[in-house]
């Protein structure tokens, strides 16, 4: 429990009084997606999923990234990761440089930094045996087959499932819930530092859910993990993050404590992202919907401020030019005219 | 007379593994204007109850056992013709998926015309302007250029209004829904939910809304039924049911949830998952994981033992006036 308590302190602590250096640290980060068409291919528009994104991960924090589709979260997680190459910007990982890293230095970053995806029977390979799928990263990196084996074994023992009982069979015996703890030990069978974790457990139900969200909390305090935790859920990421930074069509307009979002959200969007959320509760059910309208597509957002065309507190400056993140409260930013 | 009433529903799949009890003697009934929540995690059968409602399952490979009376009309007795006439005309449907249940090479305004002359004999300019009315009453910002889009060319949220408008094209008395916000970002959810809700309270429509969302439910039902394993396990007034959960499978599935302002306090899960539904175990389905199971539920299948007034449970440790 001490430990728990301990991670907790660490995950709500201010950021800017801490003494450790980020162990993530993402500057400007851009990724626009060009649309082709027509017999040459010419690109005809762009889907601008990332714009100018910044942030950091401190070591054994959750940082929580919250937004609706297309608001380039998932776009993001793969940045992080360089599974794809950014437009513009940079990310440091423990003071490297991740985008400037030649394959073989890449490939020793890759094994501190690993990703579980949403769907967790497409990200499994068919064909492989369980115990296969999380001793392959294993075998990649050089370690001897038996080796590999015995602590694939380990591992799936570790997120509940018996290696005896599962270890020899295929993705799709499992339910959804053990197909997940699968992803979760095959991304953990390199002891990596940082997980990007991306919809992790929107795929399951809500019993399921809960079991995977305990086995997660119960590894970061074992292993002293660092998390990135994406989710459409705001409830999810308030549970399991120490920071949140919520997002908008492919920008940041809030980041903060978990504990001073729910509290006191600033930011339009972030407030109506809160009030949207079911209450749980028959007796107070929504008098009217807190925003209208869909998220506008990414490929040609709003002129300035990009909620302003949902934002019932809209001004003439925010069709101008983007409001940038400015400080609102300790460790707490919006990018809002409102508070400028 | 009820408007629905449903009498020991059971809808069996044969399948390359076996014979799949997907609902196992399902009960309810639904009046006029009352909104029902059909409660349940993937594979409760909430889905498949629905579907049998309309008498949507082809007869190869499914068996189809009990009664659904739609206003006294059982509509596994009716032939194909006056059920295409009952699915028209007094119960319609809204799904999940609006990208998938739109027909993408027509406009709205064909596709909703289109219910209208069918099930109506609207002629071409009538159709026309009905269908204008029913954007309109699902409140599309700009009817007229979503009547003329085809549906890749508007949001999910416009698509989903669009598909409640054709559910409302023939004045329905019952709306069944079918996850219809599962899809959607939680901002347009909270519009659609709002939506259904004044639709409902102003046209006096009864619904049945299948959703596996605790909070969902809390926002729209009048009452609930829980569903496990293909039987219904608890059902209640809504508010009773998040008061008082009575059956330890509702119980587990509160504690489960994540809720707002959780933060620090731990999850309880369920343990185990839910059973296969090729070999269900004689007694409780949910015996096996539930926490104050004995022997007696890994024999018999307990009834529904009444908790309070209007709220029953399939438990046999459920007390009168107290969780169980």
């Amino acid at each position: 429990m001490s430990a728990d308590n301990a991670m907790e302190s660490r995950n709500n602590r201010d950021p800017r009084v801490s003494a450790d250096a980020p162990l993530l640290e993402a500057r400007g980060l851009r990724k626009h997606f060009p649309l082709r068409g027509g017999v040459l291919q010419r690109t005809y528009a762009w889907v601008r999923a990332v714009d100018d994104v910044s942030f950091d991960v401190y070591p054994a924090e959750t940082l929580g990234i919250v937004g609706e589709s297309g608001c380039g979260k998932s776009t993001l997680a793969r940045l992080i990761l360089r599974l794809i190459e950014a437009d513009a910007g940079t990310v440091r990982f423990d003071g490297q440089d991740v985008r400037g890293a030649a394959p073989p230095q890449m490939k020793r970053l890759r094994r501190d930094m690993q990703l579980v995806f949403q769907d967790p029977y497409a990200s499994l390979n068919p064909r492989l045996t369980i115990e296969d799928a999380v001793a392959f990263s294993l075998l990649v990196h050089g370690t001897r087959a038996a080796e590999a084996r015995e602590r694939a074994r380990a591992l799936l023992g570790r997120v509940g499932l018996d290696p005896r009982l599962y270890g020899r069979r295929y993705a799709h015996e499992l339910s959804g819930g053990q197909r997940q703890r699968v992803n979760i030990a095959r991304a953990l069978v390199l002891d990596p530092k940082l997980l990007v974790l991306d919809e992790p457990v929107s795929a399951l139900d809500k019993s399921v859910q809960a079991q995977v969200l305990n086995l997660l909390a119960d590894l970061k305090a074992e292993r002293a993990l660092t998390y990135v935790f994406i989710s459409h859920d705001l409830n999810v990421i308030e549970y399991v993050s120490g920071r949140v930074m919520v997002m908008y069509l492919g920008e940041v307009v809030e980041t903060g404590t978990a504990d001073a979002l729910a509290q006191a959200p600033k930011h339009p969007y972030t407030q109506a992202l809160f009030a949207s959320a079911p209450s749980m509760d028959p007796d107070r059910r929504m008098d009217r919907p807190p925003i209208a309208g869909d998220p506008p597509n990414p490929i040609d957002p709003p002129s300035g401020c990009r909620f302003r065309t949902r934002c019932a507190f809209a001004m003439e400056q925010c069709a101008q030019a983007p409001p940038a993140l400015r400080p609102v409260g300790p460790g707490h930013e919006a990018a809002c005219y409102l508070f400028s | 007379m009820a408007l629905l009433s449903v009498r020991e529903l059971s809808v069996e799949f044969a399948t390359r593994d076996g014979v799949v009890s997907a609902v196992n003697g399902v009960s309810f009934s639904l009046e006029a204007g009352q909104v029902l929540a059909l409660l349940g995690e993937s594979g409760s059968g909430k889905s498949v109850t629905l579907r049998a409602i309309l008498g949507l399952h082809p007869a190869v490979r499914t068996r189809v056992g009990g009664e659904v009376l739609v206003k006294g009309q059982d509509v596994n007795r009716l032939d194909e013709p006056s059920r295409a006439r009952l699915r028209g005309r007094i119960v319609s449907t809204v799904f999940q998926e609006p990208m998938t249940a739109l027909d993408p090479v027509y406009t709205i305004g064909e596709q909703i015309a289109e219910t209208l002359r069918q099930h109506r004999g609207h002629d071409h300019a009538a159709a026309r302007r009905r269908a204008r009315e029913l954007l309109d009453l699902v409140q599309v910002p700009s009817p007229d250029r979503c009547l003329a889009s085809y549906p890749h060319e508007i949001s999910g949220g416009m698509r989903q209004r669009a598909m409640i408008a054709i559910a409302l094209a023939c004045e329905p008395e019952l709306l069944l829904a079918d996850e219809p916000t599962t899809a959607l970002d939680v901002t347009v959810q909270a519009q659609i939910l709002w939506l259904l809700r004044d639709l409902q309270k102003r046209l006096g429509l009864a619904v049945i809304f299948v959703t596996h969302d605790l909070g969902v439910a809390a926002e729209i039902a009048d009452e609930a039924a829980v569903m496990y394993a293909g039987r219904i396990v608890e059902q209640a007034p809504i508010r009773e049911l998040f008061r008082r959960p009575a059956h330890p499978y509702t119980e587990g599935l509160m504690h489960a949830t994540v809720r707002r302002g959780q933060k620090g306090r731990p999850l309880v899960p369920i343990p185990g998952a839910p059973p296969n539904l090729a070999v269900l175990p004689p007694g409780c389905a949910f015996a096996p994981r539930c926490p104050i199971a004995r022997d007696p539920c890994r024999i018999t299948l307990p009834s529904f033992h009444p908790v309070s007034d209007g709220h029953v449970a399939r438990c046999h440790f459920v007390t009168p006036g107290g969780s169980s």
